[in-house]
């Protein structure tokens, strides 16, 4: 069920009606039948590998506490808890990696002998990368302590199966979401209005601007020869396309949920005024980096034999090398990671490892930075070198985004090649729009975009500078609110586009 | 009171803004379109013979020959962009008003191997048809799978058309509108014409577009499943059942003989596994004497007849359709023997 | 205690470690400065710490730090 089929609006408007209509008790019965009832839409053989993670998962979750409670010998009990642990953690990524990754196993393989064996058509259950990080996330906050484990099934079948956030995130953390999930919520009109407007709003940025900004991103990327003149057009469209799709879907996963009275995580906070590229992981697909920094950087970091290396490099490069060496190296592995989860292609690796080396050496230079710094009189507070940052940031992510778009590693080094020499901007206009109408709308949906990324950008402006927005719209006459409301909901049919074939959001891909 | 205040009343407020804006929106951009005349005929009128199909059957089938020649009334809810799915809800609008005695089906094999995408005037029929129990489940088969726009404002596809408002509002307030006529669709090359779509092609160049053809690996289930539940509809109401395919381009038959040949031989068999007759004017021994068959006279590779085309191969439909569907079929076995 | 604040200020100069108690939750130490941090402290005080211990209640502040370090070197 895609999120923009008139099937998920009528399926959310009798969830949420139905939910603060029912004895307050039964919510989140409520919630978990509609999650169910979602899933399950998507395909029945799907729902097994679900069935699959939530019970092992849940079964592991016990039995560690237990372990905890029980095992008096503390080796044995560490040793018992870990078994429990790596097993539960083989088998889920198992299936991910098994499902994900096989075809690419396969032709890297046929790539490398010569061989030619076919690839398989497997299922991939919907959300799977995201439902499997966070019960992993889950089962390790058990292993830490850090959070107790859920005794009943079901409720932790909501945890899990949570429907507005399991196709696309954000991964929920267990000790903020399951509480709310269980807990029983009155209907709060002022929430429910904000939840509204920001599933409006999620709307508009991805059918009024991503939808718009996709056609001339695919027209470029797939026609990288006749459009040479554009690489640049091409990835600040791309860099415009991802953001506003992705965060769009956020706003409106994140109102739905509000719309039950279920705060989420959030997964975006204006990546595009970040002023490094760690600056940058921290407000772009947040709940993926705070899960790869609590679950794979700092286990990475602080394990047994990173300790190992970590001495032997202060011997060898000295205290404060030494001390950071180790950091960039798990680093590296995190981001390998964070590559590998975009998809299974060479390409996605790259991008990961650009990002990790980005923020190793800036790691490895920071103390060597400060003292230029100083030595140059420049202060981070000094609005010129801020907005230097800014700009400096925004042109590494987008030479990344190079490789995350282009079909392969040398088009994307070619197209970045002809960015610089060819470049011809009035190849723009013959990009065509819809299928008849050729160029006529061409412009007309060219300033669409760039009208539609002011607003953007304005509002992430003030938000950035702390103004209380909702605040704002709060204290509004209810007549404007409902023109805002209404001129926001016209203006997706007028300016937007059919959200293509599939009709789907990117992220709701992994 | 307090949730009047609070909540009833702007929640009207923005529903009343929204269905005013939006019924303006759709009088002003979508054009009149002679769907408009078929669901108000299909509507208000009763008929013996009702054809469904695609745009072939719209350019090739005219029901006034075939009323004409087989005594029966006819009507043609062929369409471009009309799935099984459209298909199958046309034919139960239909049968609220009455329950027709045949159905004949136009068969374009690229519309049971492709996905039902947002193309052509795919929403024309949802937005055209009046609110009935057959619309209902039409809104529920199709709709509410499709992109949440396309239901609410179905001006969202015309909305290129905002240089034509002063034309689309001048042409909705005139009586041939009013009257339900066909003035508006007469153009030089082609009209609406005794409720089917008249080409006048000029002997020029034909544009060669990708043509869908069968491809048996690409099947879409969907169009199988609700042929299926047209066949058993007509089974249950006792209404005779006829598949046909419209006659193509003798250039395009050559130029992709494979794909057709595997078409009629899957067809064929999937036909007379569920005993309904299928005529394939195709075949050489459905061959037409005084039918021209050169790309010359249709309008393009994929086969969309031209206005004496049609009549000559409307004659022969209803020809066929007057011996009775078993009996064509023998007819053609035997001359072919 | 001092030693402590002489590896803070080693590792990241210019913020106020005897006073701050926001020290993660205002993004003043960011997760390399926080596993320098640790690397630092287990080898000068020779202990070992875990995934478990690195959360923002144990770094928000010297004080926490160094209560940290007290229970597991009695560990």
């Amino acid at each position: 069920m895609s999120l923009i089929s008139m099937k998920f609006l009528l399926f959310v408007i009798v969830a949420a009606v139905g939910y603060y209509w029912i004895p307050k008790k039964y919510q989140w019965i409520w919630l978990l039948l509609f999650s169910y009832i979602y899933y399950v839409s998507g395909g029945l053989k799907v729902t097994c590998f679900l069935a699959f993670t939530t019970i092992t998962t849940w079964l592991a979750g016990i039995r560690l506490e237990i372990i905890a409670q029980a095992e008096q010998d503390k080796t044995k009990r560490k040793r018992r808890k870990k078994q429990i642990l790596v097993l539960t953690l083989l088998l889920n990524f198992g299936v991910l990696a098994v499902l994900k990754y096989t075809n690419f196993a396969i032709t890297t393989y046929n790539l490398i002998s010569g061989a030619s064996y076919r690839e398989l058509s497997l299922l991939l259950p919907l959300g799977i990368s995201f439902y499997t990080f966070q019960s992993m996330g889950y089962l390790l906050d058990v292993y830490w302590d850090r959070t107790k484990a859920e005794h009943n099934l079901f409720r932790f079948a909501l945890f899990v199966s949570f429907f507005p956030q399991i196709l696309q995130g954000p991964i929920g953390r267990f000790s903020r979401l399951g509480e709310q999930l269980y807990a029983s919520h009155r209907f709060d009109l002022q929430k429910a209005e904000r939840s509204l407007l920001r599933i409006l709003w999620g709307y508009f940025k991805k059918m009024v601007i991503a939808d718009n900004a996709v056609i001339f991103v695919n027209a470029i990327f797939g026609e990288p020869e006749r459009y040479s003149g554009l690489g640049i057009i091409a990835v600040l469209a791309y860099s415009i396309q991802l953001y506003c799709d992705f965060s769009g879907g956020m706003d409106v996963v994140i109102g739905i949920a509000g719309l039950f009275g279920i705060q989420m995580d959030e997964n975006f906070k204006r990546p595009y005024f970040a002023i490094s590229i760690t600056d940058f992981w921290h407000r772009w697909h947040i709940t993926l980096g705070t899960w790869m920094k609590d679950y794979v950087f700092y286990p990475v970091s602080l394990s047994g034999w990173m300790k190992h290396f970590s001495k032997f490099a202060k011997k060898v490069f000295g205290k404060q090398t030494g001390r950071t060496l180790p950091i960039c190296l798990a680093n590296l592995i995190v981001f390998l990671v964070v590559g590998i989860w975009h998809g299974a292609a060479w390409k996605f690796i790259v991008y990961g490892l650009y990002n990790g080396m980005i923020i190793a050496f800036s790691g490895l230079m920071a103390p060597r930075y400060r003292k230029w710094k100083q030595a140059l009189h420049i202060s981070d507070s000094n609005p010129g070198f801020h907005l230097f940052q800014i700009l400096r940031t925004f042109v590494l992510v987008n030479i990344s985004w190079f490789f995350d778009r282009a079909d392969d590693v040398g088009t994307a080094l070619r197209m970045m090649k002809y960015a610089v020499t060819k470049f011809d901007l009035s190849q723009l206009l013959s990009i065509e729009i819809g299928e008849a109408s050729g160029t006529a709308y061409t412009l007309i949906f060219m300033t669409v975009i760039l009208v539609g990324c002011l607003v953007v950008f304005v509002i992430s402006l003030l938000q950035e500078q702390g103004r209380d927005l909702e605040g704002f719209y709060d204290r509004q006459h209810w007549l404007i609110k409902c023109m805002l409301f209404a001129g926001l909901f016209l203006l997706l049919p007028a300016l937007g586009q059919p959200s293509g074939e599939a009709g789907g959001f990117i992220y709701a891909q992994f | 009171m307090r949730n009047f205040k609070k909540i009833i009343l702007p929640g009207l407020c923005v529903i009343l803004i929204l269905a005013v804006v939006n019924t303006f929106m759709n009088y002003a951009l979508i054009p009149y379109s002679y769907v408009r005349i078929m669901m108000h005929q299909a509507a208000t009128e009763e008929y013996d013979t009702v054809f469904l199909g695609t745009s072939h059957g719209l350019n090739g089938i005219s029901p006034k020959i075939v009323e004409r020649e087989t005594g029966r009334s006819c009507i043609n809810l062929c369409l471009g962009g009309e799935y099984p799915r459209d298909s199958y809800y046309l034919l139960r609008k239909v049968c609220e008003k009455s329950i027709p005695k045949r159905v004949v089906y136009e068969l374009d094999a690229g519309y049971w191997c492709t996905e039902e995408g947002q193309r052509g005037d795919f929403n024309r029929i949802y937005y055209e048809m009046p609110w009935s129990s057959a619309k209902l489940e039409y809104f529920a088969a199709k709709m509410l799978e499709l992109d949440f726009r396309a239901a609410l404002f179905p001006w969202f596809y015309y909305r290129g058309q905002f240089k034509e408002i002063k034309e689309t509002i001048a042409c909705k307030q005139s009586q041939d509108y009013k009257e339900y006529g066909s003035q508006a669709f007469q153009k030089p090359h082609q009209g609406f014409v005794d409720g089917f779509i008249k080409n006048n092609t000029a002997p020029s160049d034909k544009p060669e577009e990708e043509i869908e053809l069968w491809n048996e690996k690409q099947k879409n289930l969907d169009s199988f499943r609700y042929f299926e539940k047209l066949v058993s509809f007509c089974r249950k109401h006792n209404v005779e059942l006829v598949v046909i395919t419209t006659p193509v381009p003798q250039e395009t038959l050559e130029k992709h003989q494979k794909e057709y040949q595997q078409m009629n031989a899957y067809f064929s068999a999937y036909m007379r596994e569920r005993g309904i007759p299928y005529w394939n004017y195709n075949l050489p021994e459905y061959k037409m004497d005084d039918f021209d068959y050169s790309l010359r006279i249709f309008s393009d590779y994929e086969g969309h007849m031209n206005g004496d085309q049609a009549e000559i191969f409307s004659l022969r439909l209803s020809k066929d359709l007057n011996r009775g569907s078993y009996e064509v079929e023998e007819i053609h076995n035997r001359d072919d023997n | 205690m001092d030693k402590l604040l002489e590896i803070l200020e080693d590792i990241q100069p210019d913020a106020d470690y005897e006073n701050c108690e926001t020290l993660i939750d205002d993004g003043i130490l960011d997760s390399f400065a926080i596993l320098s941090i640790v690397s630092e402290l287990q080898d000068e005080f020779e202990i070992t710490i875990t995934p478990s211990q690195v959360i923002p209640e144990n770094f928000n502040s010297a004080k926490a730090l160094w209560a940290m370090v007290q229970r597991l070197k009695e560990d």
